[in-house]
Formats: C-alpha cells, sequence, structure tokens
C-alpha cells in the first residue's frame, strides 16, 4: 500500500478539521481527494507529509509510519504545493539546485526536469519574472527531483490558464506510467473524473463517500436519457422508470425520435447528490 | 555538502539580491563612516558626580556593533520571516532538513554579515588599529553570535516582514543600550540594570581590552556569562520553531 490511514484525525482547538478518516492508496494509483475550500483536503496532506502532527489515528507512506520518524520520508514523497513556494530572487536553476544539495540529487537531474517541463529556456532568469503556471511547472519539477515514489498535488490546476492546465494534467499520467502513486487534491471534478482511478470527497473533515468515478456515477447518478422529437420538442426520461420506458418505447415505435442523448450523470452531480450542495471553490 | 552550508547559501544568494538589506548595510557603513568626522572629545557629556565618559571606547562600540544591530533587527529576522511569508518554510519542513539546520544556515549567515560589516564598520570608522587584542576579537565573535540568535528568536514571533520590520528593532536596542552604556554617564540604578545585559559583558572587555587593562580571570568570567546567554537564546530559540512545527 502506498498510502495508508487508520481513524487518522486533526483538531485545531474546538475545530475538527479532519475526523477518523480511513484510506488505502495502492501503488501507481491517481488517487483524487476532493471537496470545497476549507474541508480537510490541505490539512490531510499536511499530516501525511509531516508538516502536521496528527491529533489520533495513524498513517503509514510505503509502510513508514509517518508520526515516528517524518524526516525518514522525505526522500519518499514529493509535495506539490498550492501556493508556488519558491524563493522568488533566485533563478529557476538556482532553486532546483538548492532542492537537489537538500536531496543529494546529482545536477544532471536538474537539466532533464528544466528540458521536461519546457523551462530551459528560462533556467537562469529570476522567478520573480516567471507567470503563475511556469512558477507551478517549477514547483512540479522541484518535487520530481529527487524522483519520491508518492507525489502529493494540492490543487495543481488552480488558477492557471487552460493551456498550462492541461499540460499538467498529461504530466500527472505520465508519472502514473512511470509508477508514482498520486494523491491529489482539486474541487475541478472534471479534473479528477480525466485523471483519478479513485476518488474520495471529503466533508467537513469527513469523507462523504469514495470508489472509481465511473462506480460512483453508476451508485449515485440518475440514467437518464434526453429526446428530441420530429415535432421539435424535447424531453428528459428516466431509464429506471417503467412509465417513461413505455414512453420512450411508443416514440420509437412511431419513428418520432430525432436524436437520444445519454445524460450520464458527472462527479459533480455525485457530489451534490452525496453532499446535498455543489462544490466551492 | 552539509545542510547548514546549503541552506547558508541559499540565503546568502537571497540576501544580496534583497536591495532592502543591502540598504540598511549601507546605512550602517554610514554610521561608521560619520564617526570618523565626529570629534567626541569637544563638549561636557557628563556631569562631575558621574564617572568620566571614555569616548575611545564609545567610538570602537559603535564602530563595531552598529552593524550587528542592523543585521539582528533586519537581515536575520527578515530571512527567517520570509521563509514563513512565502510558504518555503513548509518545502523545507518536508525535506531532509531539520529545523536545526535551517536555524544554524541562517545564523551562520547572520554571522559572517555581523563580521564583515564590523570589520568594513571599523574601517570606515578609522578604528581599525586602535582596539584590536585577542580579547577585543573574542568579544566581537561572541557578539556577532549573540546579535544573530537575538535576530532569530524575534523571528520566532513574527508571521510577516511588517510585524518583523515594526517590532524586532526593540530587542536590538536593549543589547546596544547594553553595549554602549558602560561607556555612557549612567546613574547608579540603571547602571546596574544595565550590567544584566549580556552585551555589557563585552563591553567592559572591551573597554578592558583598550585600556590594557583586561585580565584573563576578567576575560573567562565574561565570555562564561556571555557564553551562557548565547546559549539560552539559541536553545529557546530551537524549542519555539520545534514547538510551533508540525502543530
Amino acid at each position: 500500500m502506498a498510502i495508508e490511514t487508520r481513524k487518522l484525525s486533526k483538531s485545531f482547538g474546538e475545530l475538527r478539521a479532519v475526523q477518523e478518516l480511513d484510506l488505502a492508496i495502492e501503488e501507481g494509483e491517481i488517487f483524487g481527494f476532493l471537496g470545497s475550500n476549507g474541508a480537510g483536503k490541505t490539512t490531510t496532506i499536511s499530516m501525511l507529509t509531516g508538516q502536521l502532527r496528527p491529533s489520533a489515528g495513524a498513517a503509514w507512506i510505503m509502510g513508514q509510519d509517518v508520526t515516528v520518524d517524518y524526516k525518514s520520508l522525505s526522500h519518499l514523497i514529493g509535495v506539490v504545493f498550492e501556493f508556488p513556494n519558491l524563493y522568488l530572487r533566485l533563478s529557476a536553476y538556482q532553486n532546483l539546485y538548492f532542492a537537489a544539495q537538500l536531496y543529494d540529487v546529482p545536477g544532471t537531474r536538474i537539466d532533464e526536469l528544466l528540458e521536461r517541463m519546457g523551462l530551459t529556456d528560462r533556467a537562469h532568469d529570476s522567478v520573480y519574472e516567471f507567470s503563475s503556471g511556469m512558477k507551478q511547472k517549477l514547483v512540479i519539477a522541484r518535487a520530481l527531483l529527487h524522483q519520491p515514489r508518492v507525489l502529493f498535488l494540492d490543487e495543481p490546476t488552480s488558477g492557471l490558464d487552460p493551456t498550462f492546465a492541461r499540460g499538467i494534467r498529461e504530466l500527472v499520467r505520465s508519472l502514473r506510467e512511470d509508477g508514482t502513486t498520486i494523491f491529489l487534491t482539486t474541487h475541478y471534478m472534471d479534473e479528477a473524473e480525466q485523471l483519478c482511478d479513485r476518488v474520495a470527497f471529503i466533508e467537513q473533515g469527513e469523507i462523504a463517500c469514495q470508489g472509481a468515478p465511473s462506480e460512483l456515477k453508476r451508485e449515485f447518478g440518475k440514467p437518464l436519457i434526453k429526446v428530441e422529437l420530429r415535432d421539435g420538442k424535447a424531453a428528459t426520461l428516466s431509464l429506471e422508470s417503467d412509465k417513461d420506458r413505455r414512453q420512450l418505447a411508443v416514440w420509437s415505435e412511431a419513428n418520432a425520435l430525432l436524436s437520444v442523448h445519454s445524460q450520464e450523470a458527472s462527479l459533480e452531480d455525485v457530489f451534490v447528490e452525496v453532499v446535498g450542495r455543489p462544490i466551492e471553490a | 555538502m552539509n545542510l547548514w552550508l546549503v541552506i547558508a547559501r541559499k540565503d546568502l544568494l537571497q540576501a544580496v539580491r534583497n536591495r532592502y538589506l543591502i540598504g540598511v548595510l549601507i546605512i550602517s557603513l554610514l554610521i561608521s563612516a560619520g564617526l570618523r568626522v565626529i570629534d567626541f572629545d569637544t563638549g561636557t557629556l557628563a556631569s562631575n558626580e558621574l564617572p568620566p565618559v571614555d569616548f575611545q571606547a564609545l567610538k570602537f562600540s559603535i564602530a563595531v556593533f552598529s552593524p550587528f544591530a542592523i543585521v539582528c533587527a533586519f537581515v536575520v529576522p527578515l530571512m527567517m520571516v520570509e521563509e514563513k511569508e512565502r510558504q518555503t518554510l513548509r518545502f523545507l519542513q518536508i525535506s531532509p532538513a531539520t529545523i536545526v539546520d535551517v536555524l544554524a544556515g541562517k545564523a551562520l549567515v547572520g554571522i559572517v554579515f555581523c563580521l564583515a560589516m564590523s570589520g568594513m564598520g571599523l574601517i570606515f570608522s578609522g578604528e581599525a588599529s586602535s582596539g584590536l587584542s585577542a580579547a577585543s576579537l573574542a568579544m566581537v565573535a561572541l557578539g556577532s553570535i549573540l546579535f544573530t540568535g537575538v535576530g532569530l528568536l524575534s523571528s520566532a514571533f513574527f508571521q510577516t516582514s511588517l510585524q518583523a520590520n515594526t517590532w524586532a528593532g526593540i530587542p536590538v536596542m536593549v543589547l546596544f543600550f547594553g553595549l554602549i552604556g558602560e561607556v555612557l554617564p549612567l546613574g547608579s540604578g540603571l547602571a546596574n540594570l544595565v550590567k544584566l545585559i549580556p552585551a555589557h559583558s563585552a563591553s567592559v572587555l572591551l573597554r578592558a581590552s583598550l585600556n590594557g587593562s583586561a585580565t584573563v580571570e576578567d576575560f573567562a568570567i565574561h565570555v562564561i556569562y556571555f557564553g551562557a546567554w548565547i546559549a539560552a537564546i539559541y536553545a529557546l530559540t530551537i524549542w519555539l520553531y520545534q514547538r510551533s512545527d508540525h502543530d
């Protein structure tokens, strides 16, 4: 198991930020951790990466207890923070060189990652001059320097333009092919749907439900179809309703159907169904 | 490479590219240069009831320690507070570096700045050859460690650069008063209070070394007292950061 938690909890005074979290994430999996802002996503990442001490429960990364010796985890994990926390007065190369020295990684790896992120031409420019997307790419490069087996991505595409966001999603897919386990937090449901093998919804510090996106959509979605008729009318029918199924058969026999579109539930719909309200960015 | 040196190298690179920090360091050199043109022997500052003022020691103290004050009040706290403000401290937390490595790296940079700036301060003020002895050099070295430690300690209480810029000067003013208090005409009550400030030891030894009256016993007592304060300040700083880390 790449990541495992048992009743992992964190309280800040009276506020119970994360409550009795149970997760089991396989190696090589992309796991989406979805929820509104303030739901407990970043607190969970902070506990799993040794930045915060849990109030109760236990967590393991690649079999190592995160609460015992979190520094021994540093070579196993990489973290892409939501905020691009870089040294702005240093160049891209100097930021990576500093990280390479901390992790005892050879300098050739820096050139390799700058190339992979398309930052080679700007390697010696101050990070002050970088756009948000370039900073985010540099943060990802820094997280990948020591080739971590588990990568935590905290809202990696938040605030990025669609081109950069697409590039980062492609990178995440390629990392899975390399065997890296990815723990992704996001409030972009379509992103999670495209990338994740499994997702969990977190609401007010508790897991509301978890599973593969397709399973969740089947379980919580409503099988609807939208039909357009030759007379210009349209209707939405439920495949679970006998009455609607009979009506569909009638229109079909009468050759009255112009088009039929499946109205498969999205993860957003599942979230609304489970949590009772839309996700808040 | 040792993690202390790795972090120190990065901090040094960051600091020399920070125009604000370079600006305040230049101010400390201007203060030192100003000492060259000020004639301390003109006028009467002390009344007959107070001990005579040792202007030579005062001038030497200001030349050496005003750069320390600038480094302690601005350079060191800002290095640490910027790590919090920019959230780069979170990156360091998940890296192989411990908080002790982070603090030690910054302490090294602070000490290097202190020594380099006070050396330049002595040259600029024309005091470079007036009082250099083993005792005075030892106190300058210990003073740089103390002032840097106080800068790191004060940074534990600030989250933003604005807070650091507003408040970090206060402990420095106390330390600086301890340094120059010995050569100022103070009443007995205030003089006794000044003696409790650790930097006072540096001042006493500096004056003694300038007069040629420093003994090995005096030196040992002041170094032990000074060293105890340094150990306590660094231990408290590490404890405060370790306590806030992970909670």
